[in-house]
């Protein structure tokens, strides 16, 4: 379903991979007033969205130009790369940011180690064990501090 | 050169065999039972693991390497591959072979040397056969070394209306008959050609393509 509001100008979120993030942060766009696309190969992988998605699905692979461009990527303001595989998210990310110029590109790596040819690129990176060892520090240190923790 | 082949089955077989004895050879293969059997049937040593991570292509030492070749089944693999093989290990040259044409272009942008799309290339061999079928059959002798080719002088053709001496034949080729309107005619130097001619041409195999060259349609004309 699509929802025109009148009288607003609607920015357009692209989101690549119906994965358990991807269908996640499109709902959180559709929440905050965005246009909301999202693809995945697997068209079950869009049974995953959350109740607030108010978006379109398109069932393809992102990583093939032709898809992104029925996705009418060349006006997204945004787009996740969020697919389950580190080289498909890394060369959906390359596409959207130095072919078609979008200007937020965000791209989920399971194994950053070889990310900083992409952060070149202003490609921000999100790696959930980076995010998880950063939460895991700052529930130890916490604990520290409290002395429960040995 | 030293080159390094990454993932790939039949076609990283096939490269290991045609380059090891001239090249300095490094193989990177996913799939273990594949890797094992490069080793054996190569006797070369090969890194068993993902080409897509830093401390497999270091087990591989490829620093500096002269060439990459990624043979990953997923384009997007192959990419990562030769972007770490630059970034990480200045190799000079990478060749992705990929399946979608599409990434021909891509990839070269994002800084692979060669990219390589069989279906691309099926492409441009099919315009070719479906071209060259309606014109030529041949037949091979002595262990194919000779050939025999039967060549369809088609009106477009550049040696149309020319007398064989003018026709630049390559050397090791002789055309043995001329049949027109099912007479067998014996051309000497002045011998004109013309469309709706069928020539027999003996030559030498390795000369077959350029005398099929010689009378293809002129460019535009096909």
């Amino acid at each position: 379903m699509f929802r025109f509001l009148p009288g607003k100008q609607h920015q357009l979120a692209v989101v690549a991979g119906a994965s358990r993030f991807g269908t996640q942060a499109a709902g959180l766009f559709s929440e905050k007033g965005y246009d909301v696309i999202i693809i995945d190969t697997d068209s079950d992988a869009f049974s995953k969205l959350p109740d607030n998605f108010e978006g379109l699905t398109i069932e393809g692979d992102a990583s093939d130009t032709s898809v992104l461009e029925t996705a009418r990527i060349k006006k997204a303001a945004v787009c996740v790369a969020a697919t389950d595989s580190d080289s498909t998210n890394s060369l959906i990310a390359q596409i959207t940011a130095r072919i078609y110029m979008v200007p937020g590109v965000y791209c989920r790596l399971s194994d950053a180690a070889n990310a900083d040819m992409l952060t070149r690129s202003r490609i921000h990176i999100i790696c959930p064990s980076d995010l998880c060892l950063q939460e895991f520090e700052r529930q130890n240190r916490l604990a520290d501090i409290g002395g429960t923790l040995q | 050169m030293k080159i390094a082949i990454t993932g790939g089955k039949a076609e990283a077989d096939f490269l290991i065999a045609s380059l090891k004895e001239h090249h300095k050879i490094a193989v990177v293969n996913p799939d273990t039972e594949y890797a094992r059997y490069l080793a054996d049937i190569h006797s070369i040593p090969v890194v068993c693991g993902d080409p897509r991570k830093v401390y497999v292509l270091e087990q591989a030492e490829i620093r500096r390497f002269d060439v990459l070749v990624s043979l990953m089944p997923d384009d997007a693999d192959s990419l990562a591959v030769c972007q770490l093989a630059k970034e990480k290990f200045d190799v000079k040259k990478t060749i992705a072979v990929v399946t979608n044409p599409r990434n021909v272009e891509l990839f070269r942008t994002f800084g692979v040397t060669e990219v390589v799309s069989s279906a691309y290339m099926v492409s441009q061999h099919l315009v070719q056969l479906s071209t060259l079928s309606s014109l030529v059959s041949s037949f091979s002798l002595e262990n194919e070394k000779i050939v025999l080719t039967e060549l369809d002088v088609s009106s477009g053709s550049r040696v149309s209306g020319l007398p064989v001496c003018s026709m630049h034949l390559p050397p090791h080729v002789i055309i043995a008959c001329i049949i027109r309107n099912g007479n067998m005619i014996v051309p000497d130097g002045q011998t004109v050609v013309s469309a709706g001619d069928r020539l027999v041409v003996l030559s030498a195999a390795e000369m077959q393509n350029k005398l099929i060259a010689l009378f293809m349609p002129e460019t535009g004309s096909i």
